[in-house]
């Protein structure tokens, strides 16, 4: 190889990329729309408009549970908080030797409680957590093969970083000389701006991404010392193991005085969740652990009490410095401690990664069209590569505006209302899908975006149609979570329908190739 | 492009010298990565706890170090000759280290 | 706030830090400029960001504020890029503009060079 290292990274950088960019590409829109999925399961869930002080609130998802779930296992409370309105419930039913585990529900071990303990009959909905779990569980396949593809999409992803850094170093020392929307290299332009925008959250989410499944992706680490991984993980998480009931009846003292300890002792940080295992027996032990809005670290500390006294049983145990840093690197990239600033910093961070993905897929076709032998009839590898494109580009977005429109436009009643709204995902995805592969290229990339265009613009209109809130009634009642989720729906389907635009404007003659697609510059 | 250049010559050695760098990359690099840690967090001096979760920390760093490595080397040849040295080395230390010392 | 504030901080230090550089001179002020000053608009635009990054601490606590800081570079980097292009783009023009008036020449003067962060 002469040339060899900037010429075999620039390679490695353009074959890993193309090779994963698709699943990347998903991955970024996924996560960036996670950033808010506390905001978007509030929109999708309208019926939830409860707020409370989360300690009575606690006190009353209690006595709910205690009348409707008094025999289960475990019980599990979310308070209320400035990002959820409501109280969460879910219950872990008394396991019965020898009997088979039925297969349940979701929605019959768990509940949505008001401030005072009354049941939120809601949409059934999986909100902007499918969203969230979507970015690295992905769907219709198994949880684990999921998630050793998204891992590999990562450290491909790493790769490609770093390859990328060494191969342009010069672009630090030249930042100022990026230009948008140079005719000939304007997707380079818009691929290389957005790098290097963003490159530190692209390097710190990368990497801690691949440290928040690292046991899985990398278990020696712990092999080498534990025999077995559950030895591991009993030393690290001692609470995790079970005590048994004893039978014994024993009342509970009242949580309130509880989590008042708790927020002293964590510096006046509120408590995050509420876990009870064993109520209502002597055994009955009561976890507070840290809300994840109050410290970068995503491990918060906790509290265990017993239940029947109100004792102090474990108090938050100090970590290491390399469990602390760990516990950093999940709570950077989950960024679940963000305020609302950093919040959108986050969120912009994101849609700067997706817009790089996306343009250097397509950078891969426009830089091979003119080499081709014959550009007006790519082989079937290009033509898959361009029609792949589309579909992830334009598809995945319309797919998530089609999620939303599903949740308003689904009957409430409906059975498997849930698994419907993420069916109209995927539908949706793959008709875009189909519509590239049955269209000429450009034509298919003008109404994929506009009907993602169309779709987004249609979401405040549905919205409004169906539901009594929305951005009027939200200036007029400081319900700011509706005015922002429509202003940010019609700026989504102002942005699709600006690329639809730029892409049918280009060169109406009959140019191919190179040209006609370098002009539709940053979509 | 690139990898016509590299590819263009047709002899067998400049055929499969791609191929096997990818796959040294990939299986090489991971594995040699994954030894690499065990004996980190064998060697770290730290609770146990700690120095197997400090070692899986800088496991991608590592993993990412090595393949960038590779995809820099000039010879094939001797990237799999570091691959199997580094594998042997830290493989035999690996092998000492919890035949004197055990596991939890 | 502290985020606006932070970002313009940014924005001002980025802004010395490209007048700084002989390349951009022309571009954002028309004229080249000493070395003394250059100079002196390097260090400024160094503490600048300096500067945020120690409100950024202070006001919103180390960990978190250095995050923001970040973010805060991001944003304030992205703004003077984007003010920067518009800047040459609109005086390409008016040269386009006056050009035309003269001598009407076939296609604008080719001032920057953008082949110079090639993709190989």
């Amino acid at each position: 190889m002469k040339n060899g290292f900037r010429q075999s990274m620039a390679a490695l950088h353009t074959w890993t990329g193309l090779l994963f960019g698709w699943l990347l590409f998903a991955m970024f829109v996924t996560g960036t729309a996670a950033y808010f999925q506390e905001e978007i399961s509030r929109w999708m869930r309208p019926e939830v408009v409860a707020t409370a002080a989360p300690a009575p609130a606690t006190q009353a998802a209690i006595a709910w549970l205690q009348k409707t779930q008094p025999d289960a296992d475990s019980w599990f409370i979310t308070p209320p908080s400035a990002r959820n309105p409501a109280t969460e419930v879910f219950w872990q039913p008394r396991t019965v030797e020898g009997e088979q585990h039925a297969r349940r529900r979701r929605n019959d071990t768990s509940a949505t409680l008001d401030g005072i303990g009354r049941v939120v009959t809601t949409r059934e909905t999986r909100g902007g957590f499918f969203l969230y779990r979507f970015h690295f569980d992905l769907h219709y396949m198994p949880v684990l093969w999921a998630r050793y593809l998204v891992g590999a999409a990562a450290m491909f992803m790493l790769v490609a970083i770093l390859s990328g850094i060494i191969t342009h170093k010069k672009i630090f020392a030249d930042f100022f000389m990026l230009r948008f929307g140079k005719g000939q290299r304007s997707w380079l332009d818009v691929h290389n701006v957005t790098a290097v925008f963003a490159l530190p959250f692209y390097l710190m989410i990368t990497y801690t991404g691949l440290v928040t499944l690292a046991t899985l992706y990398m278990p020696w680490g712990i092999a080498a010392n534990y025999a077995s991984p559950e030895t591991f993980f009993a030393e690290v998480f001692p609470n995790g193991g079970e005590t048994q009931r004893t039978g014994t009846a024993a009342a509970m003292v009242p949580i309130g005085p509880l989590m008042a300890v708790a927020t002293r002792e964590w510096a006046g940080a509120a408590v995050g969740s509420v876990q009870i295992a064993n109520p209502n027996d002597v055994s009955a032990t009561i976890t507070l652990r840290r809300a994840a809005d109050t410290a970068i670290g995503a491990r918060g500390e906790s509290m265990v009490f017993a239940g029947a006294t109100g004792r102090m049983i474990r108090g938050g145990a100090p970590e290491g410095g390399a469990m602390a840093t760990q516990s950093v690197m999940i709570g950077l990239h989950a960024g679940r401690y963000a305020g609302w600033g950093l919040r959108w910093l986050y969120f912009l961070s994101g849609i700067g990664g997706t817009i790089m993905v996306g343009s250097g897929l397509v950078l891969w076709t426009v830089k091979r069209r003119a080499k081709l032998p014959d550009p007006t009839r790519p082989h079937f590898g290009f033509r898959l590569v361009e029609r792949l494109n589309i579909a992830a580009i334009a598809g995945l977005p319309a797919g998530i505006a089609a999620y939303f429109l599903a949740n308003r436009l689904l009957p409430t009643g409906m059975t498997a209302r849930a698994e419907w709204e993420i069916h109209s995902l995927f539908l949706t995805w793959a008709a875009v899908l189909l519509w590239a592969i049955a269209r000429p290229y450009r034509r298919a990339w003008i109404e994929s975006l506009a009907l993602a265009a169309g779709l987004f613009a249609s979401v405040p209109v549905v919205n409004a149609l169906t539901v009594s809130r929305n951005m009027l009634t939200g200036m007029m009642t400081g319900d700011w979570l509706f005015v922002a989720f429509d202003i940010a729906m019609l700026l989504f389907a102002l942005g699709f329908g600006w690329a639809a635009r730029k892409a049918s404007t280009v060169n109406a003659k009959p140019a191919r190739g190179m040209r006609t697609m370098q002009n539709m510059a940053a979509a | 492009m690139a990898r016509k250049r590299i590819a263009a010559p047709e002899s067998l050695a400049a055929r499969i010298s791609l191929p096997l760098r990818i796959l040294g990359a990939i299986v090489g690099g991971y594995g040699v990565t994954s030894l690499a840690v065990a004996c980190l967090a064998r060697i770290l001096p730290m609770r146990a706890a700690e120095a197997s979760v400090a070692a899986t920390l800088a496991s991608f760093a590592i993993y990412a170090g090595i393949i960038v490595a590779i995809f820099s080397a000039r010879s094939v040849l001797r990237i799999w000759l570091w691959l199997m040295a580094a594998a042997l080395l830290l493989g035999a230390a690996l092998y000492w280290s919890i035949l004197t010392g055990g596991r939890l | 706030m502290i985020h606006a504030l932070a970002i313009i901080v940014a924005v001002v230090g980025f802004a010395c830090l490209c007048a700084a550089m002989v390349r951009h001179q022309k571009d954002l002020l028309g004229h080249a400029l000493a070395v003394r000053s250059a100079r002196r608009l390097r260090i400024a635009g160094a503490l600048s960001l300096l500067f945020a990054l120690a409100v950024d601490m202070i006001v919103l606590g180390s960990g978190y504020g250095a995050v923001a800081w970040c973010g805060h570079l991001t944003a304030g980097a992205a703004l003077v890029l984007i003010g920067l292009n518009r800047k040459i783009a609109r005086d390409n023009r008016r040269i386009l503009r006056a050009n035309v008036r003269v001598s009407a020449p076939h296609r604008p003067p080719r001032r920057y060079d953008t082949d110079r962060t090639t993709q190989e």
